[in-house]
């Protein structure tokens, strides 16, 4: 494995293990709410939470709709396991909460996401977000995300702190998450990539665009609603 | 007064006619308002796992029941006796879940079931929440959902802009309007659409022994004929019962999906006067009538998938006196078997005629099918009726059948609660129990059966917009 790839696989994984303000105000996964709906007192905002918890998880062809959309990739082409199986709509449908119906049987929906569903996730998200990045940083002309983010002769992102950084990140969000970033999730992204380079990848600039690709949509507001 | 009016009534009518096994209905009489009772009955498994043997509830009702009286007691002392017996027990907790028996039947949770608890409804959080309205139904919030559940993608950007800068009621317009135009799209109504995955458990594909198109290894039967007519009675303002009931078969064109309702189909067999829409298409006959004489798995699948009563999980018995006769020598009256065949078997006597893939025939109706390919079968198989038995009512034929499902309680309810877990995630909880309730009530009545129409109802409920 070479080096990058090692790094960059460390970086994704921390990065899904790190709280991230987005989870906090979402939470699907905490569990009981506190004794008498207290406002979560893990969160800096104290935001108030849902009483319902009731978040859906998108399913195969929402996330493959929604994250196509987001990337401007044609669906068929998000994600296909050696190149031909289409991740979403074959290969990972049950797991991602789809059907069966005609070939095993399985009429309905498994009542619950499964153990491996995130990483079904994590490996949809990452290849479409490899794809993306790739035509962007090849026909910078007609990037869709990272449009006017140069990379220096050594892979890094020029102006790491520019103007071109920022407006990028908020365009993902726009486009992943129909809403503009936060500030302090700006912060984050922005510290992220001073971290990548100091962690001696070969082409950080590229590893960082993947991560808050992969960051922003694998989120747990990309994929429930 | 008035309960003691009700309870007399279903015990002279569980006596006459209907002649319900009395259990559910003395619960309903003594309970009118408890959720199990709006429009359809508690499942035998309120009070027993599996009858006669009794769960936790039904064996603490047991000491209370005519103590003293000789057993077995006949059906019309049980009815006077249980009553008591439910007061009785009202305090206690048999489960041990916190809430008492009587405070669960109200609530619509089950006594015997201790992860089967009610939940308080949702209060409002303290704090603040920039993005959603925790508190009430948030319009933001519904539209982001109606757009993802009914076209299948996010609202972008730019849409999301545009509705926040509307007020409250251009706000509803554009939730109609995206609900209206959504419901036109692929992902709503084409193959393999949502409406196709509602429509997956009522039909039951096996694509190995397809006819048609995507045909598979044997042929038998078309199945994707019972999607087009399953999707064509939930669009456009059509009458969902038509389900059960058409005479007419739909042709499914693509490019985009197109529904037409057509007089016949070369894949069809069964005459138009004997058809009850996707209960006898060649499909249900040739997989769930098969080669059976008395078909009770095509009743029991059909009573499942159109009235969301499933008999394997005692729901929807309603014994008939001298039933099950057993004339297929099958051995069903056992004590066993007979709980629940003296539903099923009266249920099914109305297929009777309906082929499935015995002999030649292949999914037709047969006027004489048990006396023609059966008779050996037993001694008495061919005294088998054509008429039957269905929520406890009489019905002459299979036509009957469809029409008295298609007009009662359970299939507003099943129609409806399909819906809902597609829409609002999961089956209608006893928090959600008024809305839905209403919802079911208004489909059958000022939505005239009209699937579009309960849905613009539906995505205004507070279990579906608010987060």
């Amino acid at each position: 494995m070479r080096l990058e790839t090692f790094l960059l696989a460390c970086v994704l994984a921390l990065a899904a293990c790190t709280r991230q303000p987005v989870a906090r105000v979402v939470d699907v996964d905490a569990g009981t709410p506190p004794v008498g709906h207290a406002p979560d007192s893990g969160s800096p905002a104290a935001v108030a939470r849902s009483t319902r918890n009731n978040l859906r998880f998108k399913g195969p062809e929402r996330l493959t709709a929604d994250f196509a959309a987001a990337l401007d990739l044609p669906p068929d082409q998000l994600c296909n396991e050696l190149g031909q199986y289409p991740c979403a709509t074959f290969v990972h449908t049950v797991t991602l909460g789809g059907v069966d119906p005609y070939r095993s049987g399985l009429y309905e929906p498994l009542p619950i996401t499964g153990v491996t569903t995130p990483i079904a996730v994590d490996r949809l998200v990452l290849a479409a977000c490899a794809q993306r990045v790739a035509r962007d940083v090849d026909a910078p002309a007609e990037a869709v995300i990272f449009r006017g983010v140069a990379l220096d002769a050594r892979g890094r992102l020029v102006g790491q702190q520019g103007q071109p950084v920022r407006d990028a990140i908020n365009i993902l969000y726009q486009r992943g998450l129909q809403r503009d970033a936060e500030g302090s999730e700006l912060d984050a992204w922005l510290r992220l990539a001073a971290d990548i380079e100091s962690s001696g990848s070969g082409r950080p600039g590229r590893d960082w665009m993947t991560a808050v690709c992969f960051g922003v949509l694998s989120s747990a507001e990309s994929v429930f609603f | 007064m008035i309960r003691r009016l009700t309870l007399c009534a279903s015990l002279c009518l569980a006596g006459a006619a209907l002649a319900r096994p009395p259990a559910a209905g003395v619960v309903c009489a003594t309970y009118p308002s408890a959720p199990a009772c709006m429009g359809q009955q508690p499942a035998c498994t309120l009070c027993h796992t599996a009858p006669p043997q009794r769960n936790a509830f039904g064996a603490s009702l047991e000491a209370h029941l005519a103590p003293g009286a000789p057993r077995p007691l006949s059906d019309s002392d049980f009815s006077m006796a249980l009553p008591e017996a439910l007061r009785a027990v009202e305090g206690e907790d048999v489960d041990g879940d916190g809430v008492t028996n009587g405070e669960e039947l109200l609530r619509g949770t089950l006594p015997a079931d201790p992860a089967s608890v009610p939940n308080q409804p949702g209060a409002c959080a303290a704090g603040q929440n920039p993005r959603y309205d925790v508190c009430r139904y948030d319009l933001r919030f519904a539209y982001r959902r109606v757009l993802l559940d009914f076209c299948g993608k996010s609202p972008t950007y730019a849409e999301l802009k545009a509705f926040d800068a509307r007020g409250e009621e251009g706000k509803r317009e554009l939730l109609d309007a995206g609900l209206d135009r959504c419901t036109a799209s692929e992902f709503w109504r084409g193959k393999d659409g949502q409406l196709w995955k509602l429509a997956h458990p009522k039909i039951r594909p096996v694509g190995s022994i397809k006819a048609g198109e995507d045909r598979g290894a044997i042929p038998l039967a078309d199945y994707y004929d019972d999607y087009a007519l399953y999707a064509y009675a939930q669009l456009d303002d059509r009458d969902a019962r038509e389900v059960m009931t058409a005479k007419y078969y739909v042709r499914r064109e693509t490019g985009p999906t197109r529904y037409t309702a057509v007089p016949s189909l070369p894949s069809q067999f069964v005459e138009e006067g004997r058809r009850a829409g996707n209960l006898t298409s060649a499909w249900s006959l040739v997989s769930f009538v098969m080669f059976t004489a008395l078909p009770r798995n095509a009743a029991s699948q059909s009573y499942r998938a159109y009235l969301g009563l499933d008999i394997a999980l005692q729901q929807g018995l309603y014994s008939i006196p001298g039933e099950p006769r057993d004339y297929d020598a099958k051995g069903v009256q056992a004590p066993a078997c007979a709980a629940c065949h003296a539903t099923l078997d009266p249920l099914s006597y109305p297929f009777r005629n309906y082929n499935g893939l015995t002999s030649l025939v292949l999914a037709r109706y047969v006027p004489d099918r048990i006396e023609r390919y059966f008779a050996a079968d037993a001694p008495d198989i061919t005294q088998i009726p054509e008429s039957g038995f269905l929520l406890g009512q009489p019905v002459g034929d299979l036509l009957e059948w469809a029409q008295v499902g298609a007009n009662s309680d359970a299939f507003a309810i099943s129609a409806v609660t399909d819906y809902w877990k597609l829409l609002v995630g999961h089956p209608p909880t006893p928090e959600e129990h008024d809305e839905f309730a209403a919802l079911w009530q208004r489909f059958k009545g000022t939505h005239r059966y009209s699937v579009q129409r309960m849905l613009h109802d539906l995505i205004r409920t507070e279990a579906y917009g608010a987060p």
